[in-house]
């Protein structure tokens, strides 16, 4: 099956190679629908990420799901897709904690393509959306184990980049394979994180649990530069 | 013309990369410990001190929502105490030695308030004791031999003396080192306010192993007053370990636990031999008494002082008469190692007055003795009255303020504690799981409070009509430290958890539903503190 694939995309890309005339290169690609999987990475620059972890550029991974909206003059198309992206940060805090923050960025982008060739466009994109940061604190000591902190936070985040995307010929019908690499930055307000104690599993035993106040640990900004690989599939 | 540099654009090419895809490294602070010193309280709030960080966190309780500050202290803190009749907490620290990357720094005290403002003392020498004097107005920092230097080279003679309620000017720490006979100080006691040469002032006692310093805090420019308890060529470590102080005759009296004798202190008013020499020299005495005496009390009109010491070893008491330099022994049936002095009934007499409660803790003795101060020279054993407990007591906690004795004993079938009624001479068992040294008293004495290690229950005790109590809590508690807010009572428990864990339950109505936990404190701020380098 693996072997299927791989002679497909062999072919797609010979496809891609093949050089025909002026028209050809430009022509439109009729397959308006695209289904990503994506994997990256963003380069934070706020200090309080390192609280949860040795690096603050985790692996990003993510799913978009795009369509294109309208061309404008010639060559250009102008897309709108949802996005979903996450990133994990885990680590060990002061010798005595285990910290752990993921943060899930939900956003919807607005894209104009331009064809240079038919198979390689050149893009910009700009989205908004929402980031929702999740964080939990677990002791290591064994009489405090299972009692650990925890809290979340949404925010707003505002995203701009510019890449490229190749396209394949299309197999198995309309489907076409497509790749991007996109850099840009994501601005993101900053969050206020709050803990409290995890809930317990036991109804009963946390409607028990006396009033707790809520701790503030600071503010979080998760801006910073961003690279993207994404995989995905138009038709 | 514009000449492109290719050189130049790859090098900026290859920064960009590196920008990119390098990562920067993690802030240092986040690796660092978040063990903390045992926590004290600062008049309405709970002082945590964290040594790697180089960091107080206060615990504000005066609203009901706690509000959590964090305060700078001295690198290298060792030791936090809650300053003696104010609202704050002193740290000690020893400072920097100074490392790769890192500049030493000197050794500081810091002040801090509820409100979390801070004042801070350079010290310079990395001091790791301090003792304070009775109103907090004095501190003296100084090497505890028992305790690491951290040092290559150190002076253990070294002494800071702090002036707490000024700030940190020429003059104030005074930093000096006290006359050596070749022993360093073990312990430093302070005078309440005596008269010296018509002059009140409060007097520094450092005990060494066989002689005491003198300052006079007073006038700390002054030089100190060495006295050598035994002969010269006497090689004994005599180790003086309490003072008695007469402020009315300008008098101390010192107590050697490995002496027989009372060592008398008359402080004699001299004309100074130059501006920094003192106003007054000690003329010493000594004074027999029994077999090790291990506790003494001054009792009787100013012009007719006398002690009554208690004397384990001979199981005795006497009554010295410092006036006339007379001894009176009072066999005991009991043994005894404390001496109480309260003002009181008797079964026999409802009018209050002084007498005395003999009694010895550390598991030597079961009966207490009570003693008529009146005609005790005369009357001897006739005063005396002893009283069966029948139980061994390990510890106890005196309340002569509300005429009671707590004492612990080990645990039995009729209870491990029982209240002694000092007036009626009676003793009621009380049963507790848990020993009496981890009991703590409110600021007003109003309640006794006590947690077991492993437990999550907090007992208390209302002094006020010996009613017990108990409270469940979520955790199990480490230790007890009640607050005083105005005329409110709070206690705080504290559980084991390294980000801070404390339950504060209402000291004037203990229930479940008055109780409200705090979590994460010391994580406050976490986010931002690298913002601050």
């Amino acid at each position: 099956m693996n072997a299927r694939r791989m002679a497909m995309l062999g072919v797609a890309l010979g496809a891609m190679a093949w050089s025909g005339g002026a028209e050809a290169q430009t022509r439109r690609v009729d397959a308006p629908w695209r289904i990503s999987f994506e994997v990256g990475g963003r380069w934070h620059q706020d200090r309080g990420l390192d609280a949860f972890g040795t690096t603050r550029s985790p692996p990003v991974t993510g799913l978009s799901f795009g369509r294109d909206l309208a061309t404008i003059g010639e060559r250009a198309t102008l897309a709108l897709d949802v996005q979903w992206n996450a990133e994990n940060f885990s680590g060990r805090l002061r010798d005595s904690l285990q910290s752990r923050l993921t943060a899930h960025s939900l956003s919807a982008g607005a894209t104009l393509r331009v064809r240079t060739r038919w198979w390689l466009e050149p893009y910009a994109r700009v989205a908004a959306g929402a980031l929702y940061s999740d964080l939990l604190l677990t002791p290591e000591s064994a009489t405090t184990q299972g009692s650990s902190l925890t809290g979340d936070e949404w925010t707003f985040l505002a995203t701009g980049g510019i890449g490229a995307q190749v396209t394949t010929a299309p197999f198995l019908g309309r489907l076409r394979l497509a790749v991007a690499i996109e850099g840009g930055y994501q601005l993101a307000l900053s969050q206020g994180m709050r803990v409290h104690p995890k809930a317990l599993a036991n109804d009963a035993a946390q409607a028990d649990r006396l009033p707790t106040t809520d701790t503030s640990l600071g503010t979080l900004n998760q801006s910073g530069g961003y690279l993207r690989v994404l995989l995905g599939l138009r038709f | 013309m514009n000449v492109r540099n290719p050189s130049f654009n790859r090098h900026r090419a290859v920064a960009l990369a590196v920008a990119l895809t390098a990562c920067a490294d993690r802030d240092p602070r986040f690796a660092l410990s978040m063990a903390t010193l045992p926590p004290v309280a600062a008049g309405s709030a709970l002082v945590y001190v964290q040594p790697a960080l180089s960091r107080a966190t206060v615990v504000d309780l005066t609203q009901p929502t706690p509000a959590v500050r964090q305060v700078a202290v001295g690198d290298d803190p060792v030791l936090v105490r809650a300053r003696v009749t104010h609202d704050e907490a002193l740290v000690l620290s020893r400072g920097q030695r100074g490392s790769l990357g890192v500049a030493p720094a000197p050794a500081s005290l810091t002040a801090i308030t509820a409100a979390g403002t801070a004042r801070r003392w350079t010290l310079g020498s990395p001091f790791n004791a301090l003792a304070q004097n009775g109103d907090g107005h004095y501190a003296i920092a100084y090497f505890d031999r028992n305790a690491s230097a951290g040092r290559l080279l150190f002076n253990p003679n070294e002494i800071a003396v702090i002036d707490l309620d000024r700030t940190a000017v020429a003059g104030n720490p005074v930093i000096r080192t006290v006359r050596s006979f070749g022993g360093v100080p073990n312990s430093v006691v302070f005078s309440p306010t005596m008269t010296v040469g018509g002059q009140p002032r409060t007097l520094a006692v450092v005990l060494s192993d066989a002689y005491v310093t003198l300052i006079d805090l007073t006038h700390p420019e002054r030089s100190e007053v060495t006295v050598r308890l035994t002969l010269p060529e006497d090689t004994r470590a005599i180790a003086p370990a309490q003072v008695v102080f007469d402020t009315d005759n300008a008098t101390m009296y010192l107590r050697a636990d490995q002496s027989n004798d009372l060592y008398v202190l008359r402080l004699v008013t001299v004309t100074p031999e130059s501006a920094t020499g003192n106003d007054f020299r000690p003329a010493l005495n000594q004074l027999a008494a029994g077999m090790r005496p291990a506790d003494l009390a001054l009792f009787g009109e100013p012009n007719a002082r006398k002690l009554l010491v208690v004397s384990p070893g001979s199981r005795d008491a006497r009554v010295i008469d410092t006036v006339a330099n007379t001894t009176t022994v009072v066999p005991l049936d009991a043994v005894s190692n404390r001496v109480l002095l309260f003002t009181g009934p008797s079964p026999r007499s409802a009018t209050p007055a002084l007498r005395a409660l003999l009694y010895a803790t550390a598991g030597v003795a079961s009966a207490v003795s009570f003693v008529e101060l009146t005609d005790i020279e005369s009357r001897r054993s006739q005063n005396v009255e002893t009283l069966q407990l029948g139980r061994i007591i390990n510890q106890a906690l005196p309340l002569p303020e509300r005429g009671v004795v707590m004492f612990g004993h080990p645990t039995s079938s009729i209870g491990s504690l029982s209240l002694l009624d000092l007036g009626r001479r009676t003793a009621a068992p009380i049963f507790s799981e848990v020993a009496l040294e981890n009991a703590r008293f409110d600021d007003d004495r109003q309640a006794i409070w006590v947690a077991p290690q492993t437990g999550e229950r907090l007992g208390f005790i209302e002094l006020t009509n010996f009613r017990p109590g108990e409270v469940r809590l979520d955790a199990p508690i480490t230790d007890v430290i009640p607050v005083s807010i105005g005329t409110t009572r709070r206690v705080v428990a504290l559980h084991e958890s390294p980000d801070g864990w404390i339950t504060v339950v209402d000291g004037t109505d203990v229930t479940r539903q008055n109780a409200q936990s705090l979590r994460g404190f010391l994580l406050n701020g976490l986010l931002n503190e690298g913002e601050s380098q």
